[in-house]
C-alpha cells in the first residue's frame, strides 16, 4: 500500500463518519494520520497497518455512531433524569426527616422547618450535580467509601446551619443541627450514588457496543 | 456455535482466540487502567496492551479510536497534542476526575467477576 491509497483509506472513514464539525473532522484526519505514522512508511508496513486497523466501513461506523448529534440531547436527558431523581429522592428523605406524628390526635403533619430543608437540600443536589458535570472531584467522591470525607462535610454542614441560625437570630441546639445536617449527608450520599447509576446506565443505552 | 475470532481482537495461530462474549466490554476496561497510569496516544495504548498481554491481546485497531472519542465525550478521559522528542505530532489521551472514578468502579466490578468465575471454575476442576 503506498501513501496516497493510505490517503483515500483516512478520508474514506473521516467522510463516511459524517463528523458535521469542521474542526473534529480535521483532528480525526490528523489522529488516524499521526496513528499511520507510528507504525512505518514503507509500503509493507502500511499495508500490515492497514490490515490490522480493521475495515474503514467498520471504524466509521462506530464514528458515525459517537458523534451523532443526538448525543447532546441524551447527555441533557440524563442530566435532567439525575436532576429530578436526585431531588425527588431528598425531598422524599426530608418529609421523612420532618415527619411529625400527634398519636393522640391520630395527625400527620410535617414540621415547621420542612420547606427551608427541601429547599436548602434542593440546593445541594442542585450544587452535586453542577459538581459532577464540571468534574470537581472534591464534591463527587462516595461518601459511604470515605468516612473521613463524611465526617467533614457533617461538620461542615452543622457549623453552616449554626451560622445561619445566628446570623438570623434563631439559635439552634448543636445536637439538633447535627441530626438535620446528618439527614443532608444521606441525601449528599443519595445523590452522588444516582448520579452515579444514571451516567452507567445512559452509558449502556447510548455506548455502541464494541465490536 | 459463537464467533471465534471476534471483531475487536484477531488472532494468530499461536494465539488463544477469543469469543466475542468474553471481549464485549474489555475495550473500556483496557482504556482506562492504561490510562490510570500516565497519559498516552492511541498507538501507544495498543502497544502497551501488546506488550503487557504477552501479545495475547491484539486489537482490531481502528475500533480504538471509536473508544477512545466515546469516552472522551462521555467527560472519562481529555485530549491533547503534544509533539514528540522525533518532531512527530500525537494525540494524548488522560483521565479526568470523573474518568479515574470510572476507572476505579469498572476495575472493582472487574476483580469481582474475575475472582467469582475463578472460584467456580476452580470448583468445577476439583
Amino acid at each position: 500500500m503506498d501513501e496516497r491509497s493510505l490517503s483515500d483509506f483516512i478520508d474514506r472513514i473521516v467522510r463516511d463518519a459524517k463528523i458535521s464539525s469542521m474542526r473534529e473532522r480535521a483532528e480525526l484526519r490528523r489522529e488516524l494520520q499521526s496513528h499511520f505514522a507510528e507504525a512505518g512508511t514503507t509500503p509493507e508496513a502500511l499495508s500490515t497497518a492497514v490490515e490490522r486497523f480493521s475495515s474503514a466501513a467498520l471504524v466509521s461506523d462506530q464514528l458515525e455512531h459517537i458523534h451523532r448529534r443526538s448525543r447532546f440531547w441524551a447527555h441533557l436527558l440524563r442530566v435532567v433524569v439525575a436532576g429530578a431523581a436526585s431531588t425527588v429522592a431528598a425531598v422524599a428523605i426530608q418529609i421523612v426527616a420532618n415527619l411529625r406524628i400527634d398519636v393522640q390526635g391520630n395527625l400527620v403533619s410535617l414540621g415547621p422547618a420542612f420547606s427551608r430543608s427541601a429547599a436548602f437540600a434542593t440546593m445541594i443536589v442542585v450544587m452535586l450535580v453542577a459538581a459532577w458535570e464540571l468534574d470537581i472531584d472534591a464534591l463527587c467522591a462516595r461518601l459511604e467509601r470515605h468516612p473521613m470525607r463524611f465526617l467533614a462535610i457533617l461538620v461542615a454542614l452543622s457549623t453552616t446551619m449554626i451560622l445561619f441560625h445566628a446570623a438570623i437570630d434563631s439559635l439552634v441546639a448543636p445536637g439538633r443541627a447535627l441530626v438535620a445536617s446528618a439527614f443532608d449527608v444521606v441525601i449528599w450520599t443519595c445523590t452522588i450514588a444516582i448520579l452515579a447509576r444514571t451516567d452507567r446506565a445512559f452509558a449502556r443505552v447510548f455506548i455502541p457496543v464494541q465490536r | 456455535m459463537p464467533a471465534k475470532v471476534v471483531n475487536d481482537c484477531h488472532s494468530t495461530p499461536e494465539h488463544m482466540e477469543y469469543d466475542r462474549e468474553f471481549l464485549t466490554g474489555t475495550v473500556g476496561v483496557l482504556i482506562l487502567s492504561l490510562l490510570c497510569e500516565r497519559a498516552m496516544y492511541g498507538y501507544e495504548i495498543l502497544q502497551e496492551a501488546e506488550r503487557r498481554s504477552a501479545s495475547q491481546f491484539l486489537m482490531k485497531e481502528g475500533t480504538l479510536y471509536p473508544a477512545l472519542h466515546q469516552m472522551e465525550r462521555a467527560g472519562f478521559l481529555k485530549a491533547a497534542w503534544h509533539e514528540s522528542d522525533n518532531g512527530r505530532a500525537r494525540k494524548y489521551y488522560s483521565l479526568t476526575a470523573k474518568g479515574r472514578r470510572h476507572a476505579e468502579s469498572k476495575r472493582r466490578q472487574w476483580e469481582s467477576i474475575s475472582a467469582a468465575m475463578r472460584a467456580i471454575l476452580g470448583a468445577a476442576h476439583g
